[in-house]
Formats: structure tokens, sequence, C-alpha cells
């Protein structure tokens, strides 16, 4: 939500020289416009990626930046098109960072494999704790201190992508109740079950 | 172009494009002609082997700052393009399943490498008609003089070459642009950040 919100504010101008203005189209329906908007990237995060490459007195027309975001989006479905590809023919479901590098790799893109590569160690190094728990796909939501206590517990920092497919597969809380019931007296086991609960969560989380 | 400015953007240049400063400033001579401050030749101006010779040292550089820039991150939060929307493209394609957090994340750092290097051969091409402003028609140039950029041909047309069209009729989009516009451009897509939670919670059990 802070980048939706972040986007909210960053089209404000609209001069022409310089143009600043967001993409605006016109849209009979609030389904449509939603379509229409979700297939570009913001126009604004595009001009500014831009003028990193070009020299200060030098100008971008709207066409321009409205022709990159088109680029930039057939850019993403080609390479996520082959690197779905070759998820199908592996019998995989889940497109990953290696699937994408591969992906570019074989259209062509060699000079973007070697920072991407550094890219992604980079990303497994510091973000790797968090791809172990089930709502990896929530990126921009993140629980820092939540997280960081289960990876010092658990201490996997490279195996979340697969940790995280065990995990859907094994939640194992009915022969727990069962175990319990029989080791422990009628007046403790509320608060005992609780405490175990607490503790059967933690290690499932990262087994 | 402006004479009285061939000093002014130099300067300028290191202190607001710090990361490209080098490639910029690197294969620059001082300037002998009017053509600019950073495009300097001592071949006439009709040959074209020197300026693709700079902007091919430049492009080198390109990538070598790339490299060096990824190494010395720390914090990959500072992202230039949003997540969301990325993922939102990758999951148009109906066999596209699943795509793990790290995909889009990678694929951030890629389009920005990919609107870099597009944007830089295109800035080429309307330097060498000697214009101050990046038109459509110096994408499409860029477009049609790289190989690895064919799967775009579809979307710029090659023989789009009318200087300053202030509308892009030849996208696949349906909708002409026109001045009314029903709905604020940033408020909706606020409310469709929320729909990938209940798909996710889907996908788990």
């Amino acid at each position: 939500m802070e980048d939706e919100s972040h986007n909210n504010t960053l089209p404000n101008g609209f001069n022409t020289g310089s143009p600043e203005s967001p993409f605006l189209k016109t849209s009979t329906t609030t389904t449509q416009h939603n379509k229409e908007q979700d297939r570009f990237l913001p126009i604004a995060n595009v001009g500014r990626i831009m003028k990193k490459v070009i020299p200060p007195n030098g100008k971008i027309s709207k066409d321009a930046k409205e022709t990159v975001q088109e680029c930039v989006s057939e850019f993403i479905s080609f390479v996520t098109g082959e690197a779905s590809d070759k998820c199908q023919r592996e019998k995989r479901k889940t497109i990953n960072g290696d699937d994408v590098i591969w992906a570019i790799t074989t259209l062509g893109f060699e000079d973007y494999v070697e920072p991407l590569k550094t890219y992604l160690q980079k990303y497994k190094e510091i973000e790797g704790e968090k791809l172990s728990i089930p709502k990896q796909m929530r990126s921009e939501q993140r629980l820092q201190q939540h997280h960081n206590n289960y990876h010092d517990q658990n201490n996997q920092p490279f195996n979340g992508a697969y940790a995280s497919s065990n995990l859907i597969s094994q939640p194992p809380y009915v022969p727990t109740d069962q175990k319990f019931s029989l080791t422990f007296s009628p007046n403790s086991i509320q608060s005992q079950l609780r405490q175990q609960d607490q503790i059967d969560s933690v290690g499932h989380w990262y087994e | 172009m402006d004479q009285n400015q061939h000093g002014q953007p130099t300067q300028e240049a290191v202190g607001k494009n710090q990361y490209q400063s080098n490639p910029m400033m690197a294969p620059t001579n001082p300037p002998s002609e009017t053509i600019g401050p950073y495009v300097t030749s001592s071949f006439p101006r009709e040959k074209q082997h020197a300026p693709q010779d700079i902007y091919q040292e430049q492009l080198n550089n390109f990538w070598a700052k790339q490299c060096q820039e990824i190494e010395e991150t720390t914090d990959l939060r500072t992202h230039s393009l949003p997540y969301a929307r990325i993922k939102k493209i990758m999951k148009a394609d109906r066999d596209v399943r699943m795509v793990s957090a790290e995909a889009p994340v990678l694929f951030a750092k890629a389009c920005e490498m990919f609107i870099m290097e597009l944007t830089m051969k295109a800035w080429a091409n309307a330097e060498d008609h000697r214009r101050r402003i990046l038109q459509k028609s110096d994408i499409a140039s860029a477009i049609s003089k790289t190989d690895v950029f064919d799967f775009l041909e579809d979307i710029v047309p090659r023989d789009v070459g009318i200087p300053r069209s202030s509308i892009a009729q030849n996208f696949d989009l349906s909708m002409p642009p026109h001045q009314n516009v029903t709905y604020p451009p940033y408020y909706v897509p606020a409310m469709v950040t929320g729909r990938p939670i209940p798909d996710q919670n889907h996908h788990g059990p």
C-alpha cells in the first residue's frame, strides 16, 4: 500500500517541456480502467529511470515515455512466457528467480545475467529468511522483527523456496492434541496446550 | 546546440548524474563542434562510425557500473519499480500459475537495466539527428538497430519516423486517449492491490 500511496503523489506536473503527467486513459468502466492501469508500470517511475542515462539538459517527450512503458510490459511478458514454458516442461508450478535468469539468458540478454545473478544472491542473503513462511507472496508486507526471530532459531536462509512447500503439506496439529491429553492433568491442560501450540507452530513453521 | 551553455552542462553532469558521469564523460574530448557537449568527434559529422564507438564504450561502462552498483547495494527495499505491478503483469499470462517472491524482485532490476539500455540507444539516435528531446521515433530506431529487441517490433512499427508525434496511434490499445478523465489516475490501483491476498491463501492448502 505504501508503494501505491507513493505513486499516488508523484505525477503532479503537466509541463509539456518535461512531461511528468500520469498516464491518463479514458475508461467507461472501473474494471476496464483497472486493466489499463495494471498493464503498465507507472510512467513516473519509468521516466525517472530514463532520465538517469541522458544528459541533464536532455528532455524526454511523453510519447517516448509511453512507448517505453509498452516495451517494458512486453519485456516482462516475453521473459515470463519463456520461464513459464520451462517450468511446465519440468513439471513445476512456481516460477523462481533462477527461471527468470535462465529465460533472460535464453532470449539473448547476456549482459543482464551477471548483474542479475549477483542481485539474486544478495537478495537471498538479505531476504532469505522471509521466503520460508507461507505468506512469502506478500513481498510488500514484511514483519522484520517476527522474521528475524524465526531466522535466528532456524538458521536456514537459503532453503526458503523449498521449506515453504514442505510447510504447506505438513500441518499436523490433531495428533499433537491427542498425545498431550494423555500425559497432563485436567487442571493444567489448557495452559499446557497453549504453550505446546506455540512451540509446534514455531517448529513446523521452519522444518 | 546552445554554445553559451557548453561549460555548465558538463559541471551539472558531474553533480546530477554521479552514477553515470563516468560513461558520459570518459569518451568525451574537449568539444570542437557545435554538436553538443556529450558528443565530440574529430571525424566529419557525416560519418556514423565514431558515434557508435562512443556509445559502445558507454554501454560497456554502463554494464560494469551495474555490477558495481549491485555489489554495493545493502538494502533491496529501495526499488524503483513496484513489485505488485510487475507480478500482475507476469500473471496476465494464463499459463503462469505461481510466482515466487524473488521473481518480481529480479524483474524490477532487469526492467531497470532494460529501460536504461533502451533509453541510451534511443538517445544516441536523437543526438545523431541533433535533437535534445527524445522522441518515440528514437525508441523505434533503437529497437530496429538491436537484434535482442526484435520482440518489440510489433509495439513500435519500424516505419515510424514522424517527429513530435503526440498520440501513439500504433499501439494495441483499443481506447484512444481523450481529455475527459473518468477516474483519478492512481486511486483505483490501490484497491486492486488487495486482491492478491485471497488468491495467495487459495494456493496455500
